[in-house]
C-alpha cells in the first residue's frame, strides 16, 4: 500500500515547490495511471516512492515503510521503477545477466535466484533472447528487458515511467496484456504517462496533476469526462468521452458509462434493439 | 546528486564579473599555464602558491560557491590520491598530489565557468584553429550538463535495481560504476552519431568559408593578463630548468616535506 501524507517536496529552499500538499492512498492490486503536463510533477512524485528523492514536508509510506527513514535500497524491494528508456537501464552482456545482476543484492538462495530468472524469462517472453546481448533487441524487447530487470526482484509495486512513448500499436497492445498479465498476480501498476486513450483503456483509476497539485483522482472514466478537471491540465479528453458527450447532445438521458467496455457493451445492445 | 554536483563547477553560467570579460584566448591560456606549472613541479610549497594565486581568479568570477560544489564532490577523489600516495610515496608527495588536483579543478573551472561553449569557438577559430575542430570541441563542452543529467538518471536508474553506490570496499565501489559506465558510453556514442547526422542534414562544412556572429579582439587589460601569465610560465620553467640559480635560503620551499 502506498500513503501520501501531505507530502510537499522542492529541490532546494531557494526553489519553487514541486509539488504542494499532497495526500494520497493507493491500495495493493491498483492499476493507476498518474497524468499532467511536463513539469507537473509526476516524474518528481514517482521518486519520492522509491526513496530516491525524500519528501521536504509530509511523508511517504510504503507497505508502513517510512520512505524518509529507509535506504532505496531497501525500498527498491517493495517499489520497481522501470525508467523510460531502457538503454538508462541496460549495460550486460546477455538479457540473463541482467536479470541476475537484479537480483544478487538480495539475500536469495541461488536456487531462489535461478528461478526467479527463469520465471521472469517465461513471463515476458524473453526465454529465446535469454543469451542474446541487450543492445541487440528490437526497442519492444528492450522494453520487456527492462520492465524484467525490475520485476525478477520481486516487487509488490511496479511503477513505469512513460512506457508507451515510442511504441508503435503492436508494441503497446503487447505491453498491455503484459501489466494486466503481470497485475494477476496481486501487484500494484503504476504508470506515468501522456497517453490519455492507453488509459482510459487499461486504467481503472487516474490520477491528474497540475502544477505539483493532485487536481483529479478517481475511476478514469468520471476523471476524464470532468471537463474542468481536464481543461485544467490542459488535456483533451479522449475519443470515447467526445463521442459519449456528442450522443448525449441528442440522448439526454444517456449516461457516462464506468468503463469502456460497459459502453462497447451499451453500444451493442442499442444496435441489437435497432 | 554528486555527479551533477560535481561537475557544477565546470558548467558556465552567464555572469557581469571581469572574468567574464576576458578574452576567452587568455581564459585558455591562464588554464594552461596552471597545468603546466602544477605538473612541472611536484612539492607541496609550489603547489600551495600555485593554489593560491588560482584562488582570487575563482573570487573576481563570484564563482567561489560552484567551484565549492565541485571540490566536496570530489572529496573521494582526493581521499584515494592522498591513501594511494601516501603508501607508496611518502605524505609529503600524497599532500602535493592533492594540491596538484587542486590547482588542475581550479583554474580549469575558471575557464569553463566563464566561457560560453560559442566564444570558445570563436577563441579557437581565432587561434587558426580549423572550423571543424573547433565546432567539435565546443560542441562537446555544450553536451557536459546533459551528460550531468544522463548520469544522474543512469544511477537513479541503477539504484531502483538494488545497486548501492556507497557501499562496500574501494574495489567493489569501483566496480559498482560499471553498470553506470556502459550505458554512458553507449548512449553518448549514439548521440553522437544523430548529432553528426544532424549536422550533415543541415549542411555542415560545404562551404569552405564562413562568417562568424560573434568576432572576438583582445583589449588592453587582456594583454596585461596575458603578459603577467607569460612571465609567471617563462619564470616557472626557468626555475625548474636552472635550479641553480635559486638563492639558498629559498632551496627548502622547492624541497618535499620530510615525511
Amino acid at each position: 500500500m502506498i500513503v501520501l501524507d501531505n507530502v510537499s517536496f522542492r529541490y532546494s529552499n531557494d526553489t519553487a515547490w514541486v509539488l504542494k500538499n499532497n495526500s494520497l492512498r493507493i491500495d495493493q492490486g491498483e492499476y493507476i495511471a498518474i497524468l499532467g503536463q511536463n513539469g507537473a510533477g509526476k516524474s518528481t512524485l514517482v521518486r519520492l516512492l522509491n526513496g530516491l528523492l525524500r519528501p521536504t514536508q509530509g511523508n511517504v509510506y510504503i507497505n508502513g515503510m517510512n520512505t524518509s527513514n529507509s535506504s532505496v535500497a531497501e525500498l527498491a524491494r517493495e517499489v520497481g521503477l522501470v525508467f523510460q528508456n531502457p538503454d538508462h537501464q541496460l549495460f550486460a552482456q546477455t538479457v540473463r545477466d541482467e536479470l541476475q545482476f537484479s537480483v544478487k543484492t538480495l539475500e536469495w538462495s541461488a536456487e531462489k535466484q535461478n528461478n526467479a530468472i527463469k520465471e521472469t524469462l517465461t513471463q515476458l517472453d524473453l526465454t529465446l533472447f535469454s543469451d542474446r546481448s541487450p543492445f541487440k533487441l528490437s526497442g519492444g524487447e528492450k522494453r520487456r528487458t527492462s520492465i524484467g530487470t525490475i520485476w525478477v526482484r520481486d516487487p509488490s509495486i511496479l511503477i513505469l515511467d512513460e512506457p508507451t512513448t515510442g511504441q508503435d500499436a503492436v508494441q503497446k497492445r503487447n505491453l498491455a496484456s503484459l501489466l494486466s498479465r503481470l497485475q494477476t498476480y496481486g501487484k500494484t501498476i503504476f504508470l506515468v504517462t501522456h497517453d490519455i486513450e492507453f488509459t482510459i483503456k487499461h486504467c481503472p483509476r487516474v490520477i491528474i496533476l497540475k502544477e505539483g497539485q493532485i487536481i483529479g483522482d478517481g475511476p478514469t472514466m468520471k476523471v476524464f469526462s470532468n471537463q474542468r478537471i481536464m481543461s485544467e491540465a490542459c488535456l483533451f479528453p479522449p475519443q470515447i468521452i467526445r463521442l459519449i458527450w456528442k450522443l448525449q447532445e441528442t440522448h439526454p438521458n444517456l449516461s457516462m458509462p464506468n468503463n469502456p467496455q460497459e459502453f462497447t457493451q451499451s453500444i451493442e445492445n442499442f444496435l441489437k434493439n435497432q | 546528486m554528486t555527479s551533477l554536483k560535481l561537475l557544477e563547477g565546470f558548467r558556465f553560467l552567464e555572469g557581469q564579473s571581469f572574468m567574464h570579460r576576458v578574452d576567452p584566448r587568455v581564459k585558455m591560456f591562464l588554464a594552461l599555464v596552471f597545468m603546466i606549472l602544477s605538473l612541472l613541479f611536484d612539492t607541496v610549497y609550489p603547489m600551495i602558491t600555485l593554489f593560491c594565486l588560482t584562488f582570487p581568479f575563482i573570487i573576481i568570477a563570484q564563482r567561489v560557491k560552484r567551484w565549492f560544489l565541485t571540490i566536496k564532490s570530489s572529496i573521494f577523489l582526493f581521499l584515494l590520491i592522498l591513501t594511494l600516495n601516501t603508501i607508496f610515496l611518502s605524505f609529503s608527495a600524497a599532500v602535493a598530489m592533492c594540491l596538484r588536483l587542486l590547482v588542475l579543478i581550479s583554474s580549469f573551472s575558471i575557464f569553463f565557468l566563464t566561457v560560453h561553449p560559442d566564444d570558445l569557438a570563436a577563441a579557437l577559430v581565432a587561434l587558426k584553429l580549423p572550423y571543424s575542430f573547433s565546432f567539435s570541441i565546443s560542441l562537446s563542452f555544450r553536451y557536459v550538463p546533459t551528460l550531468a543529467l544522463e548520469v544522474q538518471t543512469i544511477m537513479e536508474a541503477q539504484k531502483s535495481r538494488g545497486l548501492e553506490l556507497e557501499k562496500g570496499n574501494l574495489f567493489t565501489r569501483v566496480k559498482n560504476f560499471l553498470p553506470i559506465i556502459v550505458p554512458l558510453v553507449l548512449l553518448s556514442m549514439r548521440r553522437a552519431l544523430l548529432v553528426a547526422e544532424s549536422l550533415e542534414s543541415r549542411g555542415f562544412g560545404t562551404s569552405e568559408k564562413r562568417n562568424f556572429y560573434k568576432q572576438i579582439s583582445m583589449s588592453a587589460k587582456d594583454w596585461i593578463l596575458f603578459s603577467l601569465l607569460l612571465i609567471l610560465l617563462v619564470g616557472g620553467i626557468f626555475i625548474k630548468i636552472m635550479p641553480a640559480l635559486i638563492p639558498d635560503g629559498f632551496a627548502w620551499f622547492f624541497q618535499n616535506w620530510p615525511l
